[in-house]
């Protein structure tokens, strides 16, 4: 090989003996986490720290697949301003980049937070920013200071400041089983009850604007479509008719809604205006039509179908028409919703190992497989298309777990009890 | 070789955009140590062009040949990052 560069560099040096400049070409990278350095923040005032920072912004990082943090023991020093910066202990570890900062308190309930992103190669800040929160807002800070670092060193916006809803299922001694909607943060913490049922719960949908929840309850003993205010709790049925009232998703635009509803007789598909309740039929098959989401522009519709014998992707137009099957690959595909830029969709597929979460690709029309379980359910890409949230099984107990988008990385999100199912990653408004 | 060290080491953005390519001018010790990493000719893209820094940064030191003869050629050299062409 060196026998071949030297030859360039000699023949570069004969064409122009003033400019004899090797140039070596890089045509292909790795894929890997950028390297990251996160340094504890600097707390000052009594006690113990209100929020460790460093790990809520490390675990965010590391669960999107696109960083690494890197481990704080093999940290040479702690700096927590510019000027206690020693570049060459990061060079060392091979950071990128690094991430100092300061908490401290500042008053009653009264939080000051520092953080400085810094090009460790440059030698140069990235960006600094300075907020005064109450306790109750510093995992949400951490949140966005993680958010800051995905969109600076990725050029991608990241979605760590989002929120989930998910449904939680309790044993209790004296009522049996309890079932709770719930949201969360992205990372499964600052959980907060919407409702609490002795029916099941089901199907929990978020508006476009982030502000109200869709979702099945069977309280009163059948099915019904509920919308619900996040902030003030405020609740109203939408869809309680004959039959089954389910799965309701949410158009674009916010004004209608597609559930599956078995009316007149069979379960199809239909969309509902959520002013004047005006119902349009979308799908008509003798066989179940179910699972309806919108494409981001709000044109089509896919749907879940066993018209052709087995539980296959398909796709209509939100207006209605004649649907078009998509998915061909494995014996069961269902469970489909569009990612945000409307080139995939994520699915639940079974290609004989299990139920596993896959991105299906509108230009490929391939389906690749994200995870390796046998029990995976209820898909939701997060808002800025790089992770997908799902249920999962761990030791015969629901669970949540998220996925990056390419499934190099997937971690489980705690929750302290119950079987926690049926999940659903919220847009950015919050 | 020099080429594959850098190529271990970067990691490609994924804001890439096809046809996007970064030039960057480095020097090295006689040992191979990467001295500095200046960008000649950019890409647009400032996450690209960081992520091109970084990878030559990362990749110190470079095996470079020890026969001193050779040093004299390559102390200043450029790297094309170019991922069309892979």
């Amino acid at each position: 090989m060196w026998s071949r560069v030297l030859i360039t560099v000699i023949l570069l040096a004969v064409a122009s003996p003033a400019r004899a400049v090797l140039t070596i070409e890089i045509n292909k990278g790795i894929e890997a986490g950028i390297p990251i350095a996160v340094v504890p923040f600097q707390w000052s005032g009594e006690g113990v720290q209100p929020a460790n920072l460093r790990e809520v912004i490390s675990l965010d990082l590391n669960r999107s697949g696109r960083f690494e943090s890197l481990p704080k023991r093999d940290f040479l020093s702690r700096p927590h301003s510019l000027t206690e910066i020693r570049f060459k202990d990061w060079r060392l570890l091979k950071a990128e980049a690094l991430v100092i900062g300061k908490l401290r308190s500042i008053g009653p309930d009264q939080f000051e937070v520092r953080f400085r992103l810094i090009d460790v190669f440059k030698q140069k800040q990235m960006v600094g920013y300075v907020w005064k929160v109450s306790r109750s807002k510093l995992r949400s800070i951490g949140h966005k200071i993680a958010d800051i670092i995905h969109k600076e060193l990725t050029g991608l916006r990241g979605a760590f400041d989002t929120r989930i809803a998910y449904i939680t299922v309790v044993k209790t001694p004296s009522q049996g089983l309890r079932y709770l909607l719930q949201i969360a943060d992205s990372d499964g913490f600052n959980e907060k009850t919407m409702l609490d049922s002795n029916e099941p719960i089901l199907s929990p949908s978020w508006s476009p604007d982030g502000r109200i929840l869709a979702y099945v309850s069977f309280e009163g003993g059948r099915s019904t479509v509920w919308l619900q205010n996040i902030k003030s709790g405020k609740r109203a049925e939408i869809a309680s008719f004959e039959g089954i009232n389910s799965a309701p998703a949410w158009s674009p635009n916010g004004k209608k809604l597609a559930m599956t509803l078995s009316r007149d007789g069979n379960p199809e598909v239909y969309v509902m205006t959520i002013l004047g309740k005006k119902l349009q039929r979308i799908t008509r098959h003798t066989a179940i039509d179910t699972e309806p989401a919108w494409s981001p522009d709000g044109r089509y519709l896919v749907f879940t179908s066993d018209r052709g014998g087995k539980p296959q992707i398909y796709r209509v137009l939100a207006s209605g028409g004649r649907p078009e099957r998509i998915t061909f690959q494995g014996k069961y595909n269902a469970g489909a919703s569009y990612s945000p830029d409307g080139s995939q969709l994520v699915l639940v597929t079974n290609q004989g190992k299990g139920y596993r979460i896959a991105i299906y690709d509108f230009a490929s029309r391939s389906i690749m497989e994200l995870t390796r379980s046998q029990l995976d359910e209820s898909p939701s890409f997060a808002p800025n298309g790089g992770m997908v949230l799902y249920a999962t099984d761990s030791q015969n107990r629901g669970v949540l777990s998220a996925v990056s988008a390419d499934g190099r990385v997937s971690n489980l999100l705690k929750f302290r009890e119950g079987d926690v199912r049926e999940p659903d990653w919220a847009p950015y408004n919050r | 070789m020099i080429g594959n060290k850098v190529s271990q080491n970067w990691i490609e953005p994924p804001s890439y955009k096809t046809g996007q390519t970064v030039l960057i001018k480095v020097k090295v010790s006689a040992r191979g140590e990467v001295l500095s990493a200046v960008i000649v000719r950019g890409s647009g893209d400032e996450n690209f062009d960081r992520t091109a820094i970084a990878a030559v940064n990362k990749a110190t030191p470079l095996p470079i040949p020890l026969d001193p003869r050779f040093f004299e050629y390559i102390k200043v050299f450029n790297f094309l990052f170019n991922p069309d062409s892979a």
